[in-house]
Formats: structure tokens, sequence, C-alpha cells
């Protein structure tokens, strides 16, 4: 049994003062007056380059100053036959394999860990949220003077006798893909944790400590209470690091390695920003792009499925 | 209250189309007096330094005109101008050079042909004859005013060459390859320092494989690929690959790009370099002093019997749009002012650009770029420029595969085939 909620204030209102109708009804349109910008905006530039998405992907387009045709499926065609859409469906499809599952464990350990205030926490917090407060180009600039040939990783490598372990961390197609992954948690670890403690932090202490009279250690405080307490809002920050990494990591990837070497590090949303703004063309980018949605949805429904509240 | 929600309703409705409309920011300008002059000289630099006191000096001139900067790093100018174009509010004179996207301008009307203004406004003698060719598409048609070009030499540190026991700079592939021997010898990271992992390598392995490709290969080979089909091109890459194998390039030079490419240089770190002019200007006077240029060694029984090097005049060029010839009164006056021997003279020497007009090409403070553009033709030869052949879609994959090319182990054969799968990104 569900309960809609919605219906509380007006219950409560009536109770009050007796019912009021044209009152509650000016006030609806007093404030669906105040949502009309938004709605307009929201059309304006959501659903509209939604739409627009669509039809690009169907037209022939080489470039933005180029004349346009229309394509009909040709672009998918195209894009479903080219070995580099695959290749780079296949470094996705690894991204996310790697990087959310550790990335989720990893914070949601921290933030437990956070929740039980170890001495020092509260800078521990500072610390990990760190990463969310620089610019993807400062952290690009960071990660570069880390592992580039001549940079910190390879000194350190060098300066503990591993001097046959350096290499060119962003340019090995060995380990190109690794970096950028790394640096994906990197990123993200921290900025997760926090999210999670804060939701953490409300879950009630007395169930803790009756499941630590029942003697529950910590590990299984955290799995059988904690998950399952905060398992909803868990799927929306899986939800959230799953759109970052499938459609936001061309920045990473557009920074410090430009999809090299050869195309070692070129993902989807990365081969949909460089077919558009660097190889002009737009039908095979949004034609791709529009794959990247779909697979997109399925991808946040899947996530919704599994880590829905089930209780 | 019913009131407060209309005007804050009403106040957010006109604010946000308002605020992003964002008409400060509008690159266009249709005052016919103001000019828009889409560059990316940036704040600090010297040659912006120039371009500053210059407008002052066009504004002064011509009083009631104005020039307003419209400036965009790099490769994003490209496409800040193109999207402007698309809503017709693009700057009136773009400064910018000629290579991918921009190739491709003037088929598409988003700038306007300028071999007719040249002849009317009499300014044909000013261009360097060789640099017109460079800037006519193959229809015929100027699709620029020439402004900047450079030089691309070969600097050796003639310092760190003869501590390594190395008595003058390497003309010939063994020369290089000894040298190589005798500076690793000494603890160095390897001989050349080369952005494997941006256009700077590109560029090196573009020059290095024409040692075995005859000019008109090379273009034909930059326009369409079928490298791996072409046994002058493998041959070349396989010369290439003796040479990485050989230890001539920095360790890691695949992950290397062309700023530490010019630090490793500029700290003395780094015995040669493969170095475009504007680069050159920034060595300090510390090393410039034992600089020598040269060209790139090359072996025996090549396509070249001297050292080879790279030249062009398109590194930046004055582009006029459809909403510049609107006031073309106006654009001509600005031109016809950056065209003056004096305005040029002073961006050479004060700013040690190359530039592709006629008039002295001496920059006293900037010692290595005039020698680089002085580089005697008996002293070099000078092998195709790949950008006005690679197809623009292409140049971006061509870079990546050749950070690739810079990888140990990778052989002739699998370059050749990456270059081309570059071709087909």
């Amino acid at each position: 049994m569900t309960h809609d909620t919605s219906l509380l204030p007006a219950r409560a209102g009536t109770g009050a003062s007796g019912p009021r109708p044209p009152r509650t009804a000016r006030r609806g349109s007093s404030v669906t007056l105040l949502a009309v910008p938004a709605l307009v905006w929201y059309v304006l530039f959501t659903i509209g380059p939604l739409a627009a998405m669509f039809y690009i992907s169907g037209v022939s387009w080489p470039g933005m100053l180029a004349p346009r045709s229309w394509a009909g499926w040709g672009n998918f065609r195209t894009v479903l036959s080219d070995p580099l859409f695959w290749d780079a469906a296949r470094i996705s499809a690894v991204q996310l394999a790697v990087v959310l599952p550790v990335m989720i464990t990893l914070a949601f350990l921290l933030g437990y860990y956070l929740t039980l205030r170890p001495r020092g926490h509260r800078v521990l917090r500072v610390v990990l949220f760190t990463p969310a407060l620089i610019s993807a180009s400062a952290k690009a600039m960071i990660a570069y003077s880390v592992l580039a040939p001549d940079g910190l990783f390879n000194g350190m490598l060098a300066s503990g006798g591993l001097g046959s372990q350096t290499r060119a961390w962003l340019a090995d197609t060995d380990t190109a893909l690794a970096c950028v992954m790394a640096i994906d948690l990197w990123n993200g670890i921290g900025f997760t944790a926090v999210l999670l403690a804060a939701r953490l932090g409300n879950v009630p202490g007395e169930v803790y400590e009756a499941a630590e009279l029942d003697g529950a250690g910590h590990w299984r405080r955290l799995w059988r209470i904690a998950f399952p307490v905060t398992r909803d809002y868990v799927g929306v920050v899986t939800m959230l690091q799953f759109l970052w990494i499938f459609f936001g990591s061309a920045q990473n990837v557009l920074l410090l390695t430009q999809g090299g070497p050869g195309n070692a590090t070129t993902n989807l949303s990365f081969l949909v920003y460089n077919k558009a703004f660097v190889q002009s063309d737009l039908g095979y980018s949004q034609a791709a792009g529009v794959l990247l949605f779909l697979a997109g949805l399925l991808g946040m429904l899947a996530i919704r499925r599994v880590l829905r509240q089930n209780y | 209250m019913r009131r407060r929600v209309m005007l804050a309703g009403t106040i957010s409705a006109i604010l946000a189309p308002a605020l992003s409309g964002c008409g400060a920011l509008d690159p266009g300008d249709d005052d016919p007096e103001t000019l828009v002059f889409h560059h990316s000289l940036t704040a600090g630099s010297a040659s912006f330094a120039v371009y500053d006191a210059v407008r002052a000096e066009f504004e002064r001139e011509n009083p009631g005109a104005r020039v307003k900067d419209l400036v965009s790093g790099g490769t994003d100018l490209i496409n800040v101008y193109e999207t402007a174009r698309l809503a017709g509010k693009e700057a009136d004179v773009v400064l910018v050079n000629l290579a991918e996207k921009s190739l491709s301008w003037t088929d598409y009307d988003a700038t306007v042909p300028v071999g007719g203004y040249l002849e009317r406004w009499g300014l044909r003698d000013r261009v360097l004859p060789q640099a017109l060719p460079e800037w006519t598409d193959a229809e015929g048609r100027l699709v620029g005013f020439p402004w900047s070009g450079f030089s691309w030499p070969v600097a050796f540190n003639t310092r760190l060459l003869e501590a390594a026991g190395v008595s003058g700079v390497p003309r010939t592939a063994a020369q290089l390859v000894d040298a190589a021997d005798r500076v690793r010898a000494r603890g160095a990271r390897g001989l050349v320092s080369i952005g494997g992992n941006d256009w700077s390598g590109q560029k090196l392995l573009m020059q290095i494989m024409q040692a075995h490709l005859p000019p008109e290969r090379a273009r034909r080979l930059f326009a369409e690929a079928g490298f791996a089909s072409d046994a002058q091109a493998l041959r070349g890459l396989e010369h290439f690959v003796e040479l990485r194998d050989a230890g001539v390039f920095f360790d890691g030079a695949q992950g290397i790009n062309a700023d530490s490419m010019n630090s490793d240089f500029y700290t003395g770190q780094a015995a040669v370099v493969s170095m475009i002019s504007g680069s050159l200007a920034s060595v300090p006077p510390e090393v410039a002093d034992v600089v020598e240029l040269g060209g790139w060694p090359v072996p025996a029984g090549g396509v070249y019997d001297k050292p080879t090097a790279l030249r062009g005049y398109t590194s930046a060029g004055l582009w006029i749009s459809p909403n510049g010839e609107e006031k073309i009164d106006l654009v001509e006056r600005f031109i016809r002012h950056l065209y003056r021997e004096a305005t040029a003279q002073r961006f050479v020497r004060e700013a040690g650009e190359v530039l592709a007009l006629r008039g002295p090409a001496e920059s006293p403070d900037f010692p290595l770029v005039a020698a680089a553009v002085n580089l005697p033709e008996s002293a070099v030869s000078y092998a195709v420029l790949p950008d006005l052949h690679v197809p623009p879609a292409v140049s971006q994959p061509l870079i990546r595969a050749t950070s690739l090319a810079f990888t140990p182990g990778r052989d002739a054969q699998s370059i050749a085939a990456d270059l081309d799968t570059a071709y087909r990104s």
C-alpha cells in the first residue's frame, strides 16, 4: 500500500479552516505562473536539443557550415558498421564495469567510516571533497605532471629502484585507459563518499545499537543494516556516477589523451564530441549520440531496478 | 501577496531570456564604424603588445573608427567563428591559420574570396610571391590575405653536443645515431626531444618519412593515404623506426607534448629539437647563444641530399567575413594599416614574427628567428608540409596515430597501417 503524500497539506488545510477551493485554485495558478519561466526554459534547452539530436542523426551534415541533406538511417548504418564505434563502446563498457562498482563500493565504505566520526573526520571530509573543488583543467594538469614520462610517478619509481618499470603512462596503449579510469576514481570516490555519508548519518543510531547488542560487527552492520536502509539513495548516487562516466568522461579524455594513443582511450562520449567538433561529421556524431542516449536510458533503468528500495 | 507573486513571475520571465541573450557577448557588431577583429593573440605576448599599439594607432588615424577584439584560443577560434557565422553574427575580419576546417570556409561562404580586393587595393606587391599560391585554393580563389608564416628548422645545442664529444652538427642519419649514442653515454634521456603525442611529433614523423618519398608522392599520400601499400613510404617509415630504436628520440617520446619538448630545450636538457620559428623566439638568450640551426639529417640514398626543414606561409591570414564585406571600406582601411611596411616591421622586429609580406626580415632581438628565416637553400632542402594536403577530418586521428609510431616495438608496417586507419577514423 502506498500513501499519496501530496494529499496531506490539503487535508491539514481542510481541518484547520474549512474548505476554501477558490483560494487553493488561485494559489495553484500563482504557482503555475512562477513555474512558467522554468518550464519554457526546460522545453527550449532540454527537450529542444534532445529533439535536435534525433533530427541531426538523420541528416548528412559534414560540418556546421556545410549544407545538409536527409540521410534517413544512413548515419546509423555507418555508425553500426564502423569498427571505431564498437571499439569505443567496448572502452566505455570497460570504464563502467571497472569504475562504477569500485567507486560506489569504496565510497560507501568511506561514507560509513565518516559516520563513525573517527578522529579528524572533519578534516577527512574536506580532503575527500577536495577533487570536486578543483577545475577539470587543473586536475588534468595535475594528472599530466604525475603521469608524464618525466613526471612524479616515474620519478618515484626510479628513485625506488624500479626504473625499468617507468613508461609514458598516458601514451602507452596498455596503460592509458587505466590512467583515465584511475583519474575518474580519484575524482569521484571522495565526493561520492561525502554524499553517501550525509545519508548514512540519518540512519537511526538505535538500529546500530540494537545490532551491536546482537553481536553484529562493523562489517555486518554495514552490509546488513546501513546498505539496505540506504539502498535507494545508493541507487541515486550510482545513477549520477553512471551518467558522469558514460556521458561526461570525454572531458578527461580530451584533456589528457585526446582519445589516443591510437584510439586506445576513445570512448563513446569522446567519439561523439570528436566526430562533431573535430572531424565535422555531425550526422555520425548525433547518430552515435542517440545510441548513447538509449544505452544510458537502459543503464539507468537497470540501476534503478537493481538498487530500488525493497522493503 | 498575489501582486508580489505576479511581479516575481514577470521579472523572472523577462530576466531569463534577457540574461541568456548575451547582448554584450555578441561577436558581431552592426555599427559601420566598429570593426570586429577575431584573433588568438593573447594578452602578455609580444605579438599582442605590438598589435595593441597598432590598433591604437589605427583608431587615432581614423577618428570614429573602433576595433573591437574578439579573442579565442587556438583551435577554439575556428569553432567559435563557425557557430557565430551560423547565427550571422561572425566577426568582420578573422586572423587564423589555413589548415583543417578553415580550408573549406570559402566553399561554404563563411568567408569571401579576397583576390579582387588584393588587386583593387593595390596590395599584391606587398605579399611575398611564394605566399600567394599557398593561400589560393584549387579553384584559383585567394581565400585570405597572407599575414604570417613560419620556418621550421632543427635546432642544435652545440654546447651539449660538444660536451658529449660530438663535433659539428649531424648532417646525416649515421651522424645522428652516433650523436645519440654519445649523449646517452653521458646519461641523457636521448638526443632529440619531440612531442610525440601531438602535432610537433606528427610533423617530424612525416618529415622523416619523406627521406625516401618524392614530394609529389608525399602530397598524394597525405591527401589520400595508402601508406601501407606504398614501398617508398614504408622505406621512409623503416628509416624512422631505425632512428627510434637507435635511441635518437627521448625516452617516452610518445607521451611528450610540444610544451615539454620546448621546456627540455629552453632549460638545456635536450641537445636537439625540431622547432618552429614561433617557439624559437622564446629560447632564452643563454641557450640561443650556443644554438646552431640546420635541417633534419638525411640517410644515404634518400630523396634529399641535404638535411630537410619545413616552411610555409599559412600560420595566419586575414580572412574577410560576409559581415565584414558589408563594411568593406572600414575593412580596407584596417588591412591597409596592417599591411603598411612600418606596421609589418614592428611585428618582425618587436615580436619576432615571420611575415608573408615584403620588407625587412631582420629581428635583432630574436636572432634564432632571423637565422631560421634566412637558412640558405644551400644548407637545407624543404620537405612537403602535410597541413595543406591532409583532409581536415583526418588531422586529429593522424596525431593519435603518431603517438603509436613513437612507441618502441612498433614496426614500419604497423605504423603505416595506423596512419591509414586514421584516414578511416
